[in-house]
């Protein structure tokens, strides 16, 4: 981390360049795994977030683009650490296409701000991250946030169809565009949706959009044990249903939320019509211990949900994913594997996708040792164990990622390619990058 | 020329009867589904799996001599067209459904197996792959994944990029990569997402991972006949507006009809401006009062008739009709040529009116039939490849009408890829620092530019003479 002879030569260097203004060196928010930067900067224009890439490259700083630095802890803790280049004040809808459904937006616009403007149309961004409210859409994209919705809505990669970034040397590269089907070029859109600002500095993205649902209707199913709901879960999504999101809940975590055992979240969104019926198919194959949620409960749970992966008492949590089968497969075994461990696990599936969130508290040194067992089970079922946040002391322990295959040596070849001084993110990413 | 030597190595991998090289037998593969322009590869390979396809390219590699990936040929932009490439490497031995997985939905297939064969294996359980191109019966999943392709029911379902999960990439150094792989959220950049729609240009797909989705519960596909093409596009931006999201959109206007009704007999009005195929699709309840809306809107735009197709055999026959339009079209001329810009799907109105426009300033009848919903038009414009003059104003309206959709805030492109046909459109589109960055990404998949040379970038210097055709045309 920066001395502060170091800091203050920096911080001289940037304010003599982009104005006093601009530069900051209150950094206490922005603080990665214990490591700030020397000072944080933030451009009003993406020409001048160009000429800052380009002058820290030159000079050898590490650049960290940041948001809202609401998902800060996710990815390996960098290798050098020198700026936080913050998008907050790129923050202007560029264009809302309504009857087009398409929006335009620079990076530094939240989604909260984002989706509430898309309301007065009755349209949406359906993504829903943890703290949904104050991440960025540079965030968003970065690193690859998503929620429950993700089960009928897509990720990121699936709604993206324009980007505009900066590279490492500054320079403005743009891909796809403003239309709903393009394959003109490479997708460079996909390419930069989860690469943790390792690739470059995404300034600006176009969306295709959604209608807003009707109606929406949240039901909870109660069920016997982790086996029961991954099971029935498997079985609901096979039914002739069309839900937004289904989310399985184990005991521990359901009972964070408020339910006295574990079960399934499941909601509906459409017309009355869709709803009833889709109503009806449900409780034919759960009886009674399917019911509607109040209008009350059904906003409390689909927040819960939301926000679970930053529930701040964990001492870690971690995202699975695998074949749904084979998820459903291991959920049984994980709170025994845990508890025999004297660790407390909640856990919450997108039953559908496969991927499941992870918290796990207790014991850093027995939380090693289950790590080390989870990493084994998931990659014997084919899968992978991503961690998004370690304790302190397990850092240098545990690799975030866990990655290594052939495809590696590509995607260290593309780092080279955009950004061969390692500006950007250093280390944070898979394998090092 | 390639060495005898060369020859003889790809014979040892393949087998004799896999390496074609005799120039009658060669003519097969001179050009795709877009015949403007023709070039004979000096050899055809025909691996049966990626082993061969990994062996091949290694000797490739060694003796640095480039090569273009082929499918089935039925690509609409000279994808694989052999340009500085003598040898061809075609995937269309490689008809292999590796495993099938019904309970998590995915089917992991080779290159050379029929999108439409995809879901042949599986509809038997309720299952199918949704991105459905035209040309579905014949076209290959390896063609698809290089394009990226579409198709008329992508508006809702997503292209094919939505879909593909893994691939199995041999790179140009015969090295076999696996990128992504069966479950959702594999860590590190999405590199499945890069190599689709790549054109080729990273080495050869073999394998693909693919998402089967649950066909729909139910569906209403409906026959909307307007006066004019002014009100059926009216009709699409109203549809879209009132936040309703069909299963597919799809717009032919009376030449098309026209050329249909001879062709195929469906009984479509030859009188009318313009037809729409709407298909709404999803769980049954609901469907109705959905139908009814659209009908409402048609009405509200001076619709002439809203037919729903009343079973099963009646929406098979309109599909038929729509996928059928393009083969319908030699009754029109003896050549045809297809654009593929995409527009805003507000701005529909405003391209027809310049295809029209476009038509008349150069004499060329010009027929439509296009992805309406997702704004991605397909100007068929007819041609005589005999009339070296007619060809000229073929390829300079063509050049136009995408001009006119970037003008319009769209793209060159929706479906069926820059190819060798719009290289020349893609300055249009992207700056020359857009075009490094993607070339750069280019590099690290085939370092010296070896696989499927002469595509997607335009090169500096060159083609200066803009109303010829690069190479060779079919005259």
């Amino acid at each position: 981390m920066p001395t502060s002879d170091h800091a203050r030569e920096l911080i001289a260097a940037l304010r003599a360049r982009f104005g006093a203004d601009a530069v900051s060196d209150d950094t206490a928010a922005f603080t990665i795994a214990g490591g700030a930067p020397a000072c944080v900067v933030r451009p009003l224009q993406i020409e001048q977030v160009g000429e800052l890439l380009a002058f820290a490259t030159k000079r050898d700083w590490a650049v960290i683009p940041v948001g809202n630095a609401t998902h800060l802890r996710v990815g390996a803790p960098p290798a050098q650490y020198d700026i936080a280049l913050s998008l907050q004040r790129l923050a202007r809808i560029v264009a809302h296409e309504a009857a087009d459904m398409t929006v335009t937006v620079e990076a530094g616009v939240t989604l909260g701000a984002l989706n509430t403007a898309l309301a007065q149309a009755r349209q949406w961004l359906p993504l829903d991250p943890p703290l949904a409210e104050q991440v960025t859409i540079g965030g968003l994209i970065a690193a690859d946030l998503n929620g429950p919705l993700r089960l009928s809505q897509g990720k990121v990669r699936d709604l993206l169809i324009g980007i505009t970034v900066v590279l490492a040397d500054g320079s403005i590269a743009k891909a796809g565009g403003r239309v709903v089907k393009n394959v003109a070029g490479y997708d460079l859109g996909k390419l930069f949706a989860g690469s943790f600002g390792t690739l470059g500095v995404i300034v600006e993205a176009t969306f295709k959009i959604r209608p807003c649902p009707e109606q929406t209707r949240v039901l909870w199913i109660t069920t016997y044990d982790d086996q029961d709901a991954a099971e029935l879960a498997l079985t609901l999504l096979d039914a002739k249903l069309a839900p937004l999101f289904v989310e399985v809940l184990n005991t521990t975590a359901a009972a964070a939320c408020g339910q006295t055992s574990g079960g399934i979240a499941l909601a509906l969104g459409g017309i009355a019509e869709e709803l009833d019926a889709q109503q009806t198919v449900i409780v034919d194959y759960c009886g009674r211990s399917a019911r509607v949620c109040d209008d009350r409960e059904a906003a409390q749970l689909t927040h819960w949900l939301r926000e679970f992966p930053r529930q701040a008492a964990a001492t870690l949590t971690a995202r699975i994913s695998l074949l749904p089968t084979e998820l459903a497969g291991l959920l049984p075994r994980l709170t025994p594997e845990a508890v025999a461990r004297g660790l407390e696990a909640a856990v919450v599936t997108h039953a559908g996708n496969g991927v499941a969130r992870l918290h796990l508290r207790g014991d850093e040194g027995q939380a090693l040792l289950f790590i080390e067992w989870l990493r084994i089970a998931v990659r014997a079922r084919g899968g992978w164990v991503v961690f998004d946040s370690l304790p302190v002391g397990l850092h240098g322990q545990v690799e975030p990622f866990g990655y290594r295959t052939a495809a590696l040596t590509l995607m260290e070849g593309i780092k080279r390619q955009l950004d061969p001084r390692g500006t950007l993110s250093p280390g944070r990413f898979v394998g090092g990058i | 020329m390639l060495s005898a030597g060369v020859i003889e190595q790809l014979r040892d991998i393949v087998g004799a009867d896999g390496v074609i090289a005799r120039d009658s037998e060669l003519r097969v593969y001179e050009c795709d589904g877009y015949t403007l322009e023709r070039s004979t590869p000096q050899v055809v390979v025909l691996p049966k799996s990626t082993a061969e396809v990994a062996a091949i390219l290694t000797v490739l590699h060694s003796e640095r001599i480039a090569f273009v990936p082929r499918g089935a040929g039925t690509g609409l932009s000279g994808g694989c067209l052999p340009i500085d490439a003598p040898v061809m490497v075609c995937t269309s031995r490689m008809k292999r459904i590796v495993a099938i997985d019904f309970a998590n939905r995915r089917a992991t297939v080779e290159a050379g197996v029929a999108n439409l064969a995809v879901t042949n294996e599986v509809k038997s359980r309720g299952l199918y792959y949704a991105p459905d191109p035209s040309s579905q019966q014949a076209c290959t999943i390896g063609g698809n994944v290089a394009e990226n392709s579409g198709g008329p029911h992508t508006l809702k379902y997503g292209v094919t990029t939505n879909h593909v999960l893994g691939l199995e990439l041999v790179l140009p150094s015969g090295e076999i990569v696996q990128l992504g792989g069966a479950v959702e959220d594999v860590p590190g950049y999405d590199l499945v997402g890069l190599t689709v729609g790549s054109e080729g240009t990273f080495g050869i797909v073999t394998q693909a991972t693919l998402r089967l989705s649950r066909q729909p519960e139910s569906w209403k596909t409906l026959l909307a006949v307007f006066e004019s093409v002014n009100d059926a596009t009216q009709t699409v931006s109203g549809i879209i507006a009132a936040g309703i999201v069909p299963a597919a959109l799809e717009m032919m206007d009376r030449l098309i009809v026209e050329a249909i009704e001879a062709a195929y007999h469906f009984g479509f009005p030859t009188d009318a401006g313009a037809v729409l195929i709407i298909e709404l699709d999803g769980l049954a309840a609901g469907l109705e009062r959905q139908a009814q809306q659209v009908v409402e809107i048609c009405r509200a735009n001076h619709s002439r008739e809203v037919k729903v197709a009343k079973d099963e055999a009646e929406r098979a026959a309109l599909w038929k009709s729509r996928k059928r339009a393009f083969g319908a079209v030699g009754r029109l001329a003896p050549s045809y040529c297809t654009q593929d810009g995409v527009v805003p799907r507000t701005k529909l109105p405003d391209i027809l009116r310049a295809i029209t426009r476009i038509g008349v300033h150069y004499r060329l009848r010009i027929a439509n039939v296009f992805h309406a919903g997702d704004g991605n038009i397909h100007p068929i414009l007819l041609y005589d490849e005999r009339n070296a003059d007619e060809v000229e104003r073929v390829l300079a309206a063509g050049r136009e009408i995408l001009e006119a959709c970037v003008a319009l805030g769209g793209s060159v492109t929706g479906e069926h890829g820059i190819g060798v046909e719009k290289i020349q459109q893609m300055p249009l589109i992207f700056s020359p620092t857009d075009l490094l960055v993607m070339q750069q990404l280019r590099k690290v998949f085939d370092p010296t530019l070896r696989s499927n040379p002469g595509k997607i970038f335009p090169t500096p210097g060159v083609c200066v003479e803009t109303t010829r055709p690069m190479r060779r045309a079919a005259m």
